[in-house]
């Protein structure tokens, strides 16, 4: 059992009057003659449950003299005053420590269960639902510190990467992208095509795309074809000439029963004798 | 177009390529075809008059002709011209300054001998060129009779199977 305080009712310490200057040692000496109080008052409640005792038996004694085999109880000595509230406060400090004890076994024994029963009879989710700010619970989250004490390595062992790339609609995902802006505003045109140009022999390519097209040929026949708007003019001119000559002749045609023209405007293209054989 | 995928025909020609030609881009080749084939014989009675000339220029003149002399002269020129223009190149200058080219039988250039016989049925029977006016596949005389074709090719070559155009 500690030791209790040492304390003297009614007589100053010579540096209480130093201390009694500072908040906190004042603090401390009210809290513990608090303490003393309580425990002398409880002391002497016992003291006087003891006399109470013991009168009772005194009162046993007289009113039955034949019951002198009865124990007695202890009768206090006449003591000092000083003595008398030690002794108060020891034993109540005793008891105080013994009703501390037992009331935390019991509180140990009892809080469980009340507990337990008392969150069987509550919808508790409801309640905090209803009752917490869970935003800013949320809000107060230290989640860098919960993510630094996650053992992510451990937790990708565990995933099943491919099965869940399996599961993966890509092409809704896709969908949903506008790649095209993506692309635009993620990736360096500039890079991206200096590296497709490195790549590309366009020299090669160059040629290559000549040598397909035969432009030499093209000049050629640009040249002999278009070498006059007059001449073009001409012919085009003599063109339509002849397709107003074929409309007249499909309408005289028409007049006459005969079967229309394969000329003229809308008519398929003329057969060849390439494409006929000789006998047409 | 020969080995390119780039045209370099105008547009609106590109559709009449291949196609037969109508009597009058035909007449106009023929009209441009026959002051060719005056002035070569104008030059040469003119080659002819300088050798006259070359030869005895004390007494020198101008030869004369008859009426049907000359116009023997100019339609055998005019024979000569066709045939081999049609056989080397398969046009005229006149059809060359139309866009034009006669095609054989089978699609390909006339040889020397049909060359030949389309010049002479063109210079004995020229009234046979105005049937393709009437003639529903813009056929003349000529080409019914020797199953060739004009069409209308702007292409300054002929194509590699005969053809001018699809």
């Amino acid at each position: 059992m500690p030791a209790p305080t040492e304390w003297v009712i009614g007589q100053d310490h010579p540096s209480r009057t130093m201390r009694s200057r500072h908040g906190r040692a004042d603090d401390r000496n009210v809290e513990s003659g608090r303490r003393a109080a309580v425990e002398v008052t409880l002391g002497a409640s016992l003291l006087a449950s003891d006399a109470v005792v013991a009168i009772a038996g005194r009162a046993r004694a007289v009113a039955a003299p034949v019951a002198g085999a009865l124990p007695r109880a202890p009768v206090p000595k006449v003591v000092a005053p000083s003595r008398l509230l030690g002794s108060l406060r020891r034993r109540g400090s005793m008891q105080l420590l013994r009703g501390g004890t037992e009331l935390s076994a019991l509180l140990d024994r009892v809080v469980p269960l009340l507990l337990e029963q008392l969150l069987r009879r509550m919808e508790l989710t409801e309640l905090i639902i209803r009752y917490v700010d869970l935003d800013t619970v949320a809000a107060r989250l230290d989640v860098d510190a919960v993510a630094r004490r996650l053992d992510l390595d451990a937790v990708l062992d565990r995933v099943d990467v491919d099965a869940v790339a399996r599961r993966l609609d890509v092409e809704a995902v896709l969908d949903r992208l506008d790649l095209t802006d993506v692309v635009l505003r993620r990736v360096k045109l500039d890079v991206l095509v200096q590296a497709v140009l490195d790549r590309v022999d366009l020299a090669g390519l160059a040629e290559q795309v000549i040598k397909e097209v035969d432009l030499p040929e093209i000049i050629r026949e640009s040249t002999g074809t278009m070498a006059s708007g007059t001449v073009r003019d001409a012919r085009m001119q003599a063109i339509l000439a002849d397709e107003a000559v074929s409309r007249v002749r499909a309408r005289l045609r028409l007049r006459r029963g005969s079967r229309p023209d394969a000329l003229g405007p809308g008519s398929r293209p003329v057969e060849l004798p390439a494409q006929r054989g000789p006998e047409d | 177009m020969a080995g390119g995928v780039v045209d370099p025909l105008p547009s609106e020609a590109r559709a009449y390529q291949g196609q037969r030609a109508g009597v009058v881009t035909r007449t106009v080749a023929a009209a441009v075809d026959g002051l060719v084939v005056v002035g070569l014989a104008l030059v040469g009675y003119l080659v002819w008059a300088v050798l006259r000339f070359m030869v005895d220029p004390l007494h020198f003149t101008f030869p004369q002709l008859s009426w049907a002399v000359g116009l023997a002269a100019t339609l055998a020129v005019l024979v000569g011209y066709l045939t081999a223009t049609w056989s080397i190149s398969g046009r005229t200058y006149g059809d060359l300054l139309m866009g034009l080219r006669v095609l054989g039988p089978w699609g390909g250039m006339l040889r020397p001998p049909g060359a030949l016989l389309r010049a002479l049925a063109c210079v004995l029977l020229p009234i046979g060129l105005l049937w393709c006016a009437v003639n529903p596949r813009n056929r003349s005389l000529q080409d019914v009779l020797l199953r060739t074709s004009v069409i209308y090719d702007w292409r300054p070559r002929a194509a590699r199977n005969g053809r001018g155009a699809s």
